[in-house]
């Protein structure tokens, strides 16, 4: 977040508005109008933002980064999908549960709801707000 | 240890994984950072699109349809 560009001030109210956002869609039931627009607010900012034209500036780190670093990345996220096909194909679903069994387990609760739609919209924030391009 | 637990421990177990090369990587200008291997994912606009496709599609399925939307 643009700290340079933006009062602190803003970004501390930008961050409690985002969080009372979630707070409130985490209250709302699933199938619901409601709940679907809430979904679909940022759903839809997120999506312009992706598809909005940017200026290309360099993101040195990453030119630079060693490939070994990289690899290492790869491996983590191969290891994280290794294991939740090892859980997927295991039964019974109750003593191997999956991610989404997980996320449903803690989604049971509103703070627990709120706590996975703020990641969410987090994760969404992150792929549009870092805008820098490298050179092909 | 039954099976659920070592289920839950090896998620844990990546998910340290993850915190701890995050952190390590964020202090070495060598390696790749987590927010720089997004930029890496979706330096061009379509891999962007295709990669927020697939978060919204994850929201969607997980807040508007909820539980039960994976089975």
């Amino acid at each position: 977040m643009g700290t340079e560009e933006h009062p602190r001030w803003l970004v501390a109210l930008l961050i409690v508005a985002i969080g009372v956002y979630a707070w409130e869609a985490a209250g709302l039931r699933p199938f619901t109008v409601g709940e679907e627009v809430m979904v679909a607010l940022p759903a839809l900012l997120v999506f312009a933002g992706a598809c909005w034209p940017r200026r290309e500036t360099e993101t040195p780190r990453a030119i630079r980064s060693s490939r070994g670093s990289r690899l290492v990345w790869l491996a983590l996220v191969g290891l994280a999908f290794a294991w939740e096909l090892f859980a997927y194909f295991s039964s019974p679903r109750e003593q191997h549960p999956t991610l989404s069994v997980i996320a449903d387990e803690v989604m049971s609760v509103h703070p627990g709801r709120a706590l996975l739609f703020l990641a969410w919209l987090a994760l969404g924030g992150l792929l549009i707000t870092r805008r820098r391009v490298l050179p092909r | 240890m039954t099976s659920r637990l070592a289920t839950f421990l090896g998620y844990g177990t990546i998910l340290v994984m993850i915190g701890v090369w995050a952190t390590l990587a964020a202090r070495s200008p060598r390696w790749l950072t987590l927010p720089d291997a997004f930029t890496l994912l979706t330096r061009s606009r379509t891999a962007r699109i295709l990669v927020v496709l697939g978060w919204i599609w994850l929201g969607w399925h997980l807040f508007a349809r909820g539980s039960g939307a994976f089975k």
